[in-house]
């Protein structure tokens, strides 16, 4: 039964951890805390779900669509919002995403009404594999499986390209990457885009089988920012750490104390380490 | 090759540079001296523009560059070791490198940045995948200079490469820059130690409180009386 939960939680980790990689990035290298991170991510079900309603495309081939889709929002709203607050105190880059985030979310609400949508029939189904004594659902597993290979493939592009390693130099000294000839600007824009790729291809994955409505993604931005607190700002193998902590310890705690504290156990983890290792379990 | 007329340097609209006027040709090694806060490093951070002149005007190799920002300039010829290094303390040696030639745009030229820069200092190959941040002060300032050289730069800049760095270890960074010299690139140099400054440089602008106070060959800034009295103490 307790392998049966942890199953369980991992799968959902690994889908956490793909958001709070995106969100990761931009608070990592950035500095600036993207409220409107659960707002990207639920502009991608909707996108998944829209292909999906008018055209018949399972969210799950859409997928590179909607990386490209966010990615392009990312840059976007770098370009229209953060870049004018960069050099601004703190407080009002978060205050802009913030009202981002209301924004976003209030136009979802405006475009495409408060009611629930779900995606019926999808490619892959719910039933589950029994492997090992143990139910694994088919569209649970294919999520997981995506959400880790693209965590993988974000890690490799960081560490092996020249864009990436770029992007890491910028968040360790932006001067410095100024003074090697690095349009950090441009390097923002990117890494803007590449948060909402992150979002995009996890909302992909997850519009089989999340019911899509304008507040279906508060849950997975509030664990997004836990869990990029938890892995340490900026360190994408310290997000899948944790996302998989986060998803186990969800499914834990719901299991042993009730479905109803299974997030106070969630924020009790988040506060204890937080206090022995503030700068995360992989922080810097 | 970079010529600086009446430059007003500043931040936050409060000038720290007053109306200074430097040249430096090519094939030179010039350095600015002066005490801890009399602006040399404020002058370095606007010609390689990192921040934008009050007033004034720069020219690079006969183009206006006053208002063009760090990164095009790095691909202009322009290499800036700024004061403290600031090296990318995650990365390893030969990542803060190659980011050295972020400008480069083919394989073979990084290629032979990279040689070359070995070549100088061949301790840097040793531990090429080191974290920069392991590294002690001298070998941080070297990694800083070979950084900077990876852009394959015609002029060099280097802020305060002495700080922080023992007698034995200055005397070598300083030997670098010879053979820096020697492979036809441009060097200047801003140091607060005046007197090695001078001696390894051709030319000298001496700078108090934002102003020059004087300029001239080496040599005759070492015997001047200014010099004498005010940074050598004889």
């Amino acid at each position: 039964m307790i392998g049966q939960i942890i199953i369980n939680g991992l799968l959902n980790g690994f889908v956490y951890a793909l958001v709070a990689v995106g969100l990761s990035l931009t608070w990592g290298v950035m500095d600036i805390v993207n409220f409107a991170h659960g707002e990207f991510l639920l502009w991608g079900m909707y996108g998944a779900f829209w292909i999906w309603a008018l055209i018949g495309l399972d969210p799950l081939l859409s997928l590179p669509i909607m990386v490209v889709l966010i990615f392009i929002l990312g840059v976007l709203v770098y370009l229209i919002v953060i870049r004018r607050v960069l050099n601004a105190p703190g407080l009002t880059a978060l205050l802009a995403t913030f009202g981002l985030s209301m924004v976003l979310k209030n136009l979802t609400q405006f475009f495409w009404t408060a009611n629930y949508r779900n995606v019926t029939n999808p490619l892959v189904s719910n039933k589950s594999l029994k492997l090992l004594g143990m139910y694994i659902r088919q569209d649970y597993l294919v999520a997981a499986a995506g959400a880790l290979l693209l965590t993988i493939l974000v890690m490799t592009f960081m560490d092996k390209t020249k864009t990436g390693v770029a992007i890491k130099a910028t968040s360790m000294n932006k001067q410095a990457a100024q003074l090697m000839g690095i349009d950090t600007n441009k390097i923002y824009a990117i890494t803007f885009g590449l948060s909402g790729a992150c979002v995009g291809a996890a909302a992909a994955l997850m519009a089989s089988f999340t019911p899509i409505y304008p507040e279906a993604c508060a849950l997975y931005s509030t664990l997004a920012f836990v869990i990029v607190a938890l892995g340490g700002f900026g360190n994408i193998k310290g997000a899948l750490f944790a996302g998989l902590i986060i998803g186990v310890a969800e499914a834990l705690g719901g299991y042993l104390v009730g479905t109803s504290y299974k997030y106070m156990i969630v924020f009790i983890i988040y506060l204890v380490v937080i206090q022995i290792r503030p700068r995360g379990l992989f922080g810097w | 090759m970079l010529k600086a007329t009446d430059l007003r340097l500043g931040y936050d609209g409060v000038p720290v540079i007053f109306d200074v006027s430097l040249e430096i040709h090519e094939g030179e090694v010039v350095s600015i001296v002066g005490s801890n806060g009399a602006g040399k490093s404020t002058i370095l951070r606007g010609l390689s523009g990192l921040i934008r002149p009050m007033g004034g005007k720069i020219e690079f190799m006969g183009q206006d560059i006053t208002k063009v920002p760090a990164h095009k300039l790095v691909e202009m010829g322009i290499a800036h070791v700024p004061e403290g290094r600031q090296l990318f303390g995650k990365l390893s040696v030969r990542e803060n490198l190659m980011m050295g030639a972020y400008t480069l745009k083919n394989e073979a030229d990084k290629k032979d940045a990279l040689e070359s820069v070995y070549h100088l200092f061949p301790r840097l190959k040793e531990r090429e995948g080191q974290a920069a941040e392991t590294f002690s002060g001298g070998e941080q300032q070297m990694l800083a200079i070979a950084r900077g050289l990876m852009s394959k730069p015609k002029l060099l800049m280097i802020d305060e490469m002495s700080l922080g760095l023992a007698p034995v270890l200055v005397e070598k960074v300083m030997a670098s820059l010879k053979e820096i010299r020697a492979t036809g690139i441009t060097v200047l140099i801003v140091e607060q130690k005046v007197k090695e400054a001078l001696e390894l440089a051709d030319r000298g602008y001496v700078l108090a409180t934002g102003r020059i106070l004087t300029s001239g060959t080496s040599a005759e800034l070492l015997e001047s009386d200014i010099v004498k009295k005010a940074y050598l103490g004889m």
